[in-house]
């Protein structure tokens, strides 16, 4: 049992990660580099002679000169002295670029295998390589490989298993390397391919016919517009159905274990605890599959590098870049994918930046809140003749937390996140036919690693919250509503000083700490606060529980409310995924700081101003 | 000498040009290495560039044709590249 060690190099449109998936199928596992937010994608293979692989995908780079994390990360581990097999990946049908890549891998002394992916591309387009004067050429293996393809891919596995690693490392030893500028580089590959390769003059065409359209001044710019308001719709609606079917399914598994246990804490902790807990972490996964479907599928058919280079501009202005704009507009429906789908962003400081500003944006758990506030304190009148005023408050919200975002994101940039623009080169690969079978095996993995680490946490964060609401229980002659003789209540109590220049009272700081757990929470726990009856109908508690905002609070406190929920951070989830994503509580704790600072200097400002009239 | 040469970002979309120098009046090692990157990504002295397509907001960046792929870089750094117009082909 020989255990062999190899490193897949190569750009990020070699088809690198097929290659990857093809060779380790179900046995690859996901982490991050220690200390960085880069991940670190290994897996394993067993080769036909019995040889255990272990292969490392390296973040895909063009040249091993450090300008970004993820060439640094691959040139340090290149350059460890540890005994690998490079595996090169080229992209068959665009060697005048991968070559020189290879060129200069050969420097590291490590054996290498070249591999000539998408070679059945390339054979459509009618490139020819004469795959053993390229490996004369270049003095390494070649292979020729279709990694979508398990078929495909046997040549490259049998390659690995006949090699002599010993041989060739002392060969990769001997030769010597000099250190060749980008000109030598490319001077070098072309005599190379003009003695290898025949390629017909315009290889691209289709590519560059699409690209008339969706890079279009006018209509690529519509068919963007169009596009990413479809993923977003698509977030919105597709999800309704399964969320709402997660929660019924939750509720119905609840009520089957309330028949089956009697009253009391351990049926209380059962479903309200448990059952509660887990259904809080599976209502985010419809969102979740759903933006990531449209990501993978963006970055497979090469539209996504088209997406930032349209995008790039306006980012720039905030101090971002292109690729920030599919996160930020995800956090529209739900930070939670919003700030997981960051990870496109390279430049640490830059995705640092967006996932601090991925909350702000108005997600579709505060909707909730808003219209319950917005119904109990704003006239439903219209002014001008046409526009109400209620959905004009609305829409204020949203501008006003996208202003916010914009000004913070800024801000930052420019102080404690302040760093050099990243070079913004980036190349826009031909489009291609996505292989969806991978597609849906990325996003099987994805959402694997999401229950795995965010739902755990989440889960024991909503049942400590549960016990803090819950116990202790009052006595039978108790008049006020359960909650204030729990822990939850006698902290809702004792904080309440703090938020009394705000307006608010003990209701609303009881109802903060369960409303920690999550935005809409908030609702059913003002409903708890207010001692509703919770077997009326949600439309009927709603109704009444706005009469009862409105005969409870002033106009400046429901005010108040509204813009603090605009900023809160009353999202366990969203900092769980920050943690996870910036590799510390460092980052998470910050961003609940400042949003913390925000809702409460503008919720004292509306609430002092609106006191005045 | 040099002050006569047209920068990338002066060309139209469709036009070919030919690399030539690059712009080294600043010498901060954000500069160096930029030039660098650029030379990596194929915009070599003597490469045929076709600039292809120009963003919409705020014509930045642009996308250039260069060995065969189409890349896109800021107006900042298609700055540094001096050019000449491509030689007819006769």
């Amino acid at each position: 049992m020989t255990q062999l060690s190899i490193l897949l190099a190569g750009s990020p449109n070699s088809g690198k990660s097929t290659l990857f998936n093809t060779l380790t199928g179900s046995k690859q596992k996901v982490a991050n580099y220690p200390g960085v937010t880069v991940e670190k994608k290994t897996g394993r293979f067993t080769t036909p002679k019995g040889k255990e692989v272990e292969v490392l995908d390296l973040p895909g780079i063009y040249s091993l000169t450090p300008y970004s994390l993820d060439e640094e990360i691959a040139h340090k581990r290149l350059t460890n002295p540890q005994k690998d097999l490079v595996v090169a990946v080229t992209d068959a049908t665009h060697l005048e670029r991968s070559l020189a890549f290879v060129l200069e891998i050969k420097q590291l002394k490590k054996p290498i295998v070249l591999v000539l992916n998408m070679s059945d591309l390339a054979y459509n387009k009618r490139i020819l390589i004469d795959v053993a004067k390229l490996q004369e050429s270049l003095g390494v293996p070649v292979v020729q490989t279709n990694a979508t393809h398990s078929k495909g891919v046997e040549d490259l596995v049998r390659a690995i298993d006949q090699l002599d690693l010993e041989q060739h490392q002392q060969k990769a030893d001997s030769t010597e390397v000099k250190k060749l500028s980008p000109e030598q580089r490319f001077q070098k590959v072309d005599t190379i391919l003009a003695k290898c390769i025949k390629k017909p003059t315009n290889a691209e065409v289709v590519s560059q016919k699409i690209d008339r359209v969706l890079l279009h001044p006018i209509l690529g710019g519509l068919f963007f517009a169009v596009f990413i308001f479809g993923i977003f719709q698509a977030i919105f609606t597709f999800a309704e159905a399964p969320m709402n079917l997660i929660e019924s399914s939750v509720a119905f598994v609840g009520e089957f274990v309330r028949n089956f246990i009697p009253d009391g804490f351990v049926q209380s902790f059962i479903v309200d605890g448990i059952i509660a807990g887990v259904g809080a972490v599976l209502v985010f996964l419809p969102q979740i599959l759903i933006l990531f479907f449209f990501i993978f599928l963006m970055e497979s058919t090469g539209y996504m590098a088209r997406a930032a280079f349209i995008m790039d501009k306006m980012m720039s202005l905030i101090g971002l870049q292109g690729r920030a704009f599919v996160p930020l507009l995800s956090s529209f429906a739900c930070a939670i994918p919003g700030i997981m789908a960051t990870r496109t962003i390279k430049n640490p400081k830059e995705r640092l930046t967006t996932i601090l500003i991925a909350p702000l944006m108005t997600c579709s758990a505060r909707l909730p809140v808003y219209i319950l506030l917005i119904g109990a304190f704003i006239p439903n009148t219209k002014i001008w003749g046409f526009i109400n005023i209620q959905g004009l408050v609305m829409a204020g919200l949203f501008v006003f937390a996208i202003i916010t975002a914009i000004i913070v994101a800024f801000v930052m940039r420019k102080t404690t996140l302040k760093g050099r623009k990243s070079s913004f080169i980036m190349e826009l690969p031909a489009y291609k036919i996505p292989n969806m079978r991978h597609l849906f095996l990325n996003l099987w993995h994805r959402t694997k690693n999401f229950i795995k680490k965010a739902g755990g946490f989440i889960m024991w964060v909503s049942i400590t919250l549960w016990f803090l609401s819950t116990f202790p229980q009052p006595p039978q002659d108790w008049d006020q509503p359960a909650i204030n003789y729990s822990i939850a209540g006698r902290v809702g109590h004792f904080i309440e000083p703090v938020f009394e220049p705000l307006g608010f009272d003990w209701r609303i700081s009881t109802g903060l700490i369960p409303g920690f757990a999550a935005r809409e929470v908030m609702v059913s726990a003002l409903a708890t606060v207010f001692a509703l009856d919770d077997t009326l109908g949600e439309e009927q508690q709603t109704k009444t529980l706005t009469e009862k905002l409105q005969s409870t609070w002033s106009l400046g406190t429901g005010l108040a409310l509204l813009v603090w929920y605009i900023f809160a951070p009353q999202c366990l989830a969203t900092f769980v995924v920050a943690k996870k994503e910036t590799g510390g509580w460092k980052w998470p704790i910050f961003m609940f700081t400042y949003m913390f600072a925000l809702a409460y200097i503008g919720a004292f400002i509306t609430y002092q101003v609106v006191q005045m009239f | 000498m040099t002050d006569k040469l047209k920068k990338l970002t002066d060309y139209k979309v469709g036009s070919c040009c030919e690399v030539v120098d690059y712009v080294d009046d600043k010498n901060t090692e954000e500069d160096i290495m930029a030039v660098q990157k650029i030379r990596e990504f194929g915009f070599v002295k003597g490469a045929k560039v076709t600039i292809q397509h120009i963003a919409p907001f705020g014509s930045d960046p642009i996308a250039a044709e260069v060995r065969g792929s189409l890349i896109a870089l800021r107006r900042i750094d298609a700055e540094r590249i001096y050019v000449k117009d491509c030689p007819q082909k006769t």
